[in-house]
């Protein structure tokens, strides 16, 4: 059975860790589709040309990752009296995403750089520990270093190649959601200080003069 | 949406959050997924969330592979020991090992080719998808881990990275049938043997083939 547990040991970790990945993408997926359903009312009033004086006269505009906190944060402003339809939530779309969805079938996740890694090393494992039978350190230690060279090859190799994709790779770090709040002067604070206690990245008032 | 209901309209849908996991469809390169079919039957089919497929494919090469002695030929074979490998092999059972090998792989190609066209239609449909489910023996509902984190847990133990994001017929398998092979193994011993630097011995405790 010995021969058998390089792959299925691979196996373990890369199955964890893609289906976190797809996983965390699905929630994205799910909570921008609550948002753009939910929280772009026609009722907001933006804050440019409209001059009737319907809303409340105070913007706070505060940037967000998709996570629950998000909906802990809109649904606390809401529970403070600020009704649904002034609390306004875009989920930005992603640049990389939308493109490399459709583009073929076989390019599963627009960044696979875990794949070639994972199975170098299970490979690699697989080899040192079959020639580790002949060899001085044994089995175990050469499965081992089997792991850690295929691993940095297949890292290597996939850096090497992937390089071009660089600036890509900075721009998923952009913001996900932009949430933008109508609010009266006497509420601003408590807006602010909700906020900021569920993680928001960014938080200002909107100053129009 | 749960499971849409028969008049429903929405005919194709992402992902169903199900008690005992979520299980969703997205886009995969299907030759890893065969990729990991040949490192071990099955194993692709675990990776789409098919797994009664992918059990069945798993236990059953577990069986030959036993049987038949494959683990020990494959060793003799690639160290030079050809006539041991010959005689080793149990040609009772080696005939059946080809065909399942074979098949797993390429069902796992075929599966994952047709997954993602089905992804693409219930990716343009765009139906909703319930993200909260609670019953009497789990609760389970969308959220995001760090991918990394999972990955070390299952480093460390494999299927627990699986109980971490919550994919319990994965997590149950990978934990039952990493046990079982690694004691049947002896992999425990060795890796305590080869870190005292006692190499003899750790070649002799490992059993590369159940007996």
């Amino acid at each position: 059975m010995f021969l058998n547990i390089p792959s299925i040991y691979m196996f373990a970790i890369y199955d964890a860790y893609v289906n976190t990945v797809s996983n965390n993408k699905l929630f994205d997926w799910e909570q921008s589709k609550f948002l753009k359903k939910n929280y772009e009312n026609k009722n907001f009033n933006m804050p440019f040309g409209k001059a009737d004086g319907s809303g409340e006269g105070m913007y706070i505009v505060s940037t967000f990752d998709h996570s629950n906190y998000l909906e802990l944060a809109i649904t606390a402003i809401q529970m403070k009296g600020i009704a649904k339809e002034n609390i306004l939530g875009v989920p930005m779309d992603k640049r990389s995403e939308d493109i490399k969805l459709f583009d073929s079938i076989h390019s599963a996740d627009g960044l696979s750089l875990f794949d070639l890694p994972i199975i170098l090393a299970a490979v690699f494992c697989l080899l040192g520990s079959i020639y580790g039978f002949l060899l001085t350190w044994g089995p175990v230690l050469w499965g081992i270093i089997g792991i850690l060279v295929g691993f940095s090859l297949g890292l290597v190799i996939k850096l090497i190649t992937t390089k071009k994709y660089d600036n890509r790779q900075k721009k998923l770090k952009a913001t996900e959601v932009v949430l933008i709040i109508d609010c009266k002067e006497n509420q601003l604070e408590m807006v602010k200080d909700l906020l900021w206690e569920h993680h928001a990245l960014g938080v200002r008032k909107l100053n129009i003069n | 949406m749960d499971r849409p209901e028969s008049q429903s309209p929405v005919r194709r849908y992402l992902a169903y959050v199900g008690l005992l996991g979520t299980t969703q469809l997205h886009l995969r390169n299907p030759f890893m997924i065969a990729g990991w079919s040949l490192a071990f039957p099955g194993l692709g089919h675990l990776l789409v969330s098919k797994y009664i497929r992918g059990y069945l494919l798993f236990l059953w090469e577990i069986f030959v592979n036993v049987n038949g002695h494959i683990n020990l030929a494959i060793l003799y074979s690639f160290t030079g020991r050809f006539q041991m490998a010959k005689d080793v092999l149990d040609i009772n059972w080696v005939l059946l090992y080809i065909p399942t090998y074979i098949f797993a792989a390429w069902d796992a190609y075929r599966t994952t080719v047709d997954l993602n066209h089905q992804y693409i239609l219930a990716a343009r449909e765009d139906a909703e998808v319930k993200m909260f489910n609670i019953g009497q023996l789990e609760i389970n509902y969308l959220d995001k881990r760090t991918p990394w984190n999972s990955a070390a847990w299952s480093a460390m133990m494999p299927g627990l990275g699986q109980i971490l994001i919550h994919r319990i017929p994965g997590a149950l398998f990978i934990i039952i049938t990493s046990i079982a092979v690694f004691q049947q193994a002896k992999i425990l011993p060795a890796i305590h043997f080869a870190f005292l630097g006692q190499f003899e011995y750790d070649k002799s405790v490992i059993n590369p083939q159940c007996s």
